[in-house]
């Protein structure tokens, strides 16, 4: 079983991903925009921050930039949500500092198909 | 492993609508705004609407949506971008897609999935706008077994790969799951001990994978690390049919597509009607908090209840006001959660206003203020249509074009707000216009037409204000589209007062209306006074009394033809026995107790036999559990289990003045 922070400002996505995850018997903490992500990964380990890209506040790939700065989370894995057309993301998110990434739309399997590139 | 995706459905449609609802007001915002700092805020937000409701819907199954969304979406990249221009067009564009969307979602609700046509039309419009789009990938089809092959893949992973993450035993475990994975590392790259940095990585791999997996599957592995690491990857797995006849099938599939009639313009009022609620987490907590409270009530209650005597019969009686406090504010809790601020209401108009104003030729801005302010959110739902009919009518007949504002020396630009307040137990709304007012000479003439008033009656501003309530009295000059739906001001206020509400005007000639709706926060609940009447008691609710009076015989009028009459400190308003209106025989005068109620702006005096007290009732339809009796508007249950009729103060008000 892994900690994991779902981060999403959609609920419908977030509740997809973190349903799924605890589904698979994870611990699930959500989290609406990057602030707030913060806010619950500061003082906590994660083994795995899974988030949105395009959210109001502090956006995903700022999170990645800041998730990094905390020791905690130096090798955390952090998996970005981006579009299949947002290639520029994806080296945004990898320059960043983020792990990889997961295509929306996708299916709950797949997520956890991913799930093993991230977790023991 | 299988998951139920249908559990998120409704989440998916409450929050896409919510959404919608936010997209269109930022966009209105936008187009109102001359370019400035929040004008980027504002097309960002407008883009995250369209782009989140399209993630959903793809990871959900909801391919038409998806796609559709995703169109929107690239063509407001280009306005985000700057590479096109934010302009008319595009927007009334834009909006139409919202719209849309809106019916889309509906639609896929109620399992019917309708509007393709629509869907393929607005996608050309937007290509039309921006330029030829190249068609977005469909989503991927279901892989049919494929042959087995052989993979050489060398992988040395880049230095920095731990750094962000990336563990290259878990990829190689995920190639394991793959197929049948050999494995031999690549020590070459170790450092001598000195240098050796823990948090970089050296190692590389040869490895040899067997499997039924095609190539794109074996890629993915790899996907996130690719750039900074060295992947070679050699297939010597044959092509099969398979794969040379998949980019086929897609391009069929897509055209033939379900083809449906063009849909008919999208309700204003549906979309309200959401199944879910979201409620604050404070107030949640609050009621969990009453629970517990009233659990702890309930305790103490038994452990006197067990040893009841006369002494501790004096000790119930402080535990049975708190159990009353806790009743009422577990209650107060329980309505709060239905309560929505009326900016559910409010944020349509934006629109409305905006629409209706081109097609008039009018230039309006709407103001909102108190949207805040919270009401049961059925009332609210039922608040739209009648809402939108005063707006509707404001546009309509109370706002001047912009030339004749200009010779009277007002801006052309006029304003409508819409107001929100509480005040007591009730929300009072306001649709205030600043056009030109109630003319009593215009609706004088409509009214002698229409054979609503007598021949020589003379029509004052206030007599006025209440004839354009009187059925059959349209003042429009020309019957158009807004107005001539042949539903006038009168359904407004009959919907109005089936809330238990009541409707009046204010108006100021040559300067502004303001319709006033004045409700009780709830539908289920009111605050009455209890009163009887004979052998029965009644309930008349609290918002329509003014006051309650002893009667004096002298202060009692009879006027011939016209009942008799009450004098409250110089103005005489009519008496209506209850006792006559309900049995047919009233109590003596002197030995009665009179209330001045008032309803729709009217007042009259009630005789009724005695005050019991005030009482909070839960209503009880009269209607859907008997039929409709008049005056009476529904029934109750108190205490010790009596049923009570609560009257309809507003039909008596009328039947008073006849």
């Amino acid at each position: 079983m892994a900690k994991i922070l779902v981060v999403d400002d959609s609920t419908t996505m977030r509740q997809m991903v973190s349903f799924t995850l605890v589904d698979a018997g994870h611990d699930v903490v959500e989290a609406e925009d990057g602030n707030k992500a913060l806010n619950a990964a500061r003082g906590k380990k994660f083994d795995l921050v899974i988030t949105d890209v395009n959210m109001p506040g502090m956006n995903g790939i700022d999170l990645v930039k800041c998730l990094r700065d905390i020791p905690e989370f130096k090798f955390t894995p952090i998996l970005v949500l981006t579009t299949e057309s947002a290639q520029d993301i994806k080296s945004r998110g990898r320059d960043a500092g983020a792990t990889g990434w997961l295509v929306k739309p996708f299916s709950p399997d797949v997520l956890l198909a991913t799930l093993k590139k991230v977790l023991d | 492993m299988t998951i139920d995706l249908t559990r998120f459905h409704e989440s998916f449609f409450t929050e896409s609508l919510e959404g919608l609802d936010a997209t269109e007001a930022n966009l209105l915002a936008l187009e109102r705004a001359e370019a400035g700092p929040d004008s980027e805020d504002r097309l960002n937000a407008v883009f995250r609407g369209f782009h989140s409701i399209k993630g959903a819907a793809g990871s959900l199954g909801f391919d038409a949506i998806a796609q559709f969304t995703h169109h929107v979406e690239e063509f407001l990249d280009l306005w985000r971008k700057g590479t096109a221009e934010v302009e008319r067009k595009g927007l009334d564009t834009v909006l139409a897609c919202i719209d849309h969307a809106r019916l889309l979602l509906r639609a896929a609700r109620e399992n019917a999935p309708a509007g393709a046509d629509r869907s393929a039309d607005l996608i050309r419009q937007l290509g039309k706008l921006s330029r030829p789009q190249p068609a977005p990938r469909a989503a991927s089809a279901a892989p049919a077994a494929p042959a087995k092959g052989t993979y050489r893949i060398r992988f040395r992973p880049g230095p920095e790969s731990l750094r962000r993450g990336n563990d290259p035993l878990r990829l190689l475990r995920v190639l394991a799951d793959l197929g049948k994975l050999e494995v031999e590392a690549d020590l070459s790259a170790l450092p001598l001990e000195g240098d050796f940095d823990a948090e970089r990585s050296y190692l590389g791999w040869r490895l040899t994978l067997v499997t039924q997996a095609r190539p794109e599957q074996v890629e993915d592995v790899f996907a996130w690390v690719r750039d900074e690491s060295e992947v070679e990857i050699q297939s010597s797995r044959p092509k099969s049919r398979e794969d040379r006849r998949r980019v086929d099938r897609r391009s069929v599939q897509r055209r033939v597509g379900p083809r449906r009639a063009e849909e008919p313009p999208p309700d204003m009022t549906e979309g309200m009607r959401t199944d879910r609620l979201h409620v604050s987490r404070d107030k949640v907590d609050e009621l969990v908090n009453q629970v517990g409270e009233l659990v702890i009530t309930k305790t103490m209650m038994k452990q006197v209840a067990l040893s009841l005597d006369a002494a501790s019969i004096a000790r119930l009686e402080p535990i049975l006001q708190q159990l009353e406090r806790n009743t009422r504010e577990l209650q107060e809790g329980v309505m709060g959660i239905r309560m929505l601020p009326m900016n559910h209401a409010f944020g349509r108009f934006t629109r409305l206003v905006r629409d209706t104003g081109q097609r008039l030729d009018k230039l309006v801005r709407l103001e909102v203020t108190g949207g805040d302010s919270e009401l049961d959110k059925s009332m609210i739902e039922k608040l739209v249509d009648p809402l939108t009919h005063l707006v509707r009518n404001a546009l309509d007949h109370g706002v001047e074009p912009p030339t004749e504002r200009k010779d009277r020396g007002k801006p052309e630009m006029a304003v409508l707000s819409l107001h929100a307040q509480h005040r007591g137990g009730n929300i009072e709304i306001r649709v205030t216009d600043d056009g030109r007012g109630i003319d009593p000479e215009r609706v004088e003439r409509r009214a002698r037409e229409a054979g609503l008033i007598r021949e020589n009656e003379a029509v004052t501003l206030e007599r006025a204000a209440e004839l354009i309530f009187e059925p059959g009295l349209s003042t429009a000059e020309q019957v158009n589209d807004l107005s001539g739906r042949g539903v006038g001001l009168d359904v407004v206020r009959k919907n109005i007062m089936a809330l238990n509400g009541t409707l009046s005007v204010e108006t100021w000639p040559g300067r502004g209306t303001a319709f006033v709706i004045r409700l009780p926060l709830t539908l289920a609940i009111i605050d009455g006074m209890l009163v009887t009447c004979g052998k029965d008691a009644y309930i008349v609710p609290l918002a329509y009394i003014v006051e309650c009076l002893q009667p004096e015989r002298s202060k009692l009028k009879s006027i011939a033809g016209r009942g008799m009459l009450v004098d409250v400190r110089g103005t005489y308003l009519p008496l209506l026995e209850l006792g006559r209106v309900t049995s047919g025989a009233a109590g003596p005068y002197e030995e009665s107790l009179l209330m001045v109620l008032e309803a729709e702006g009217n007042r009259i005096v009630l005789q009724v036999d005695q005050l019991l007290g005030q009482e909070q009732v839960v209503i009880k339809s009269l209607e859907a559990n008997y039929r409709k009796v008049p005056y009476i508007a529904g029934a109750t249950i108190l205490g010790e289990g009596r049923v009570v009729l609560i009257l309809d103060v507003a039909s008596l008000v009328r039947a008073a003045r006849e």
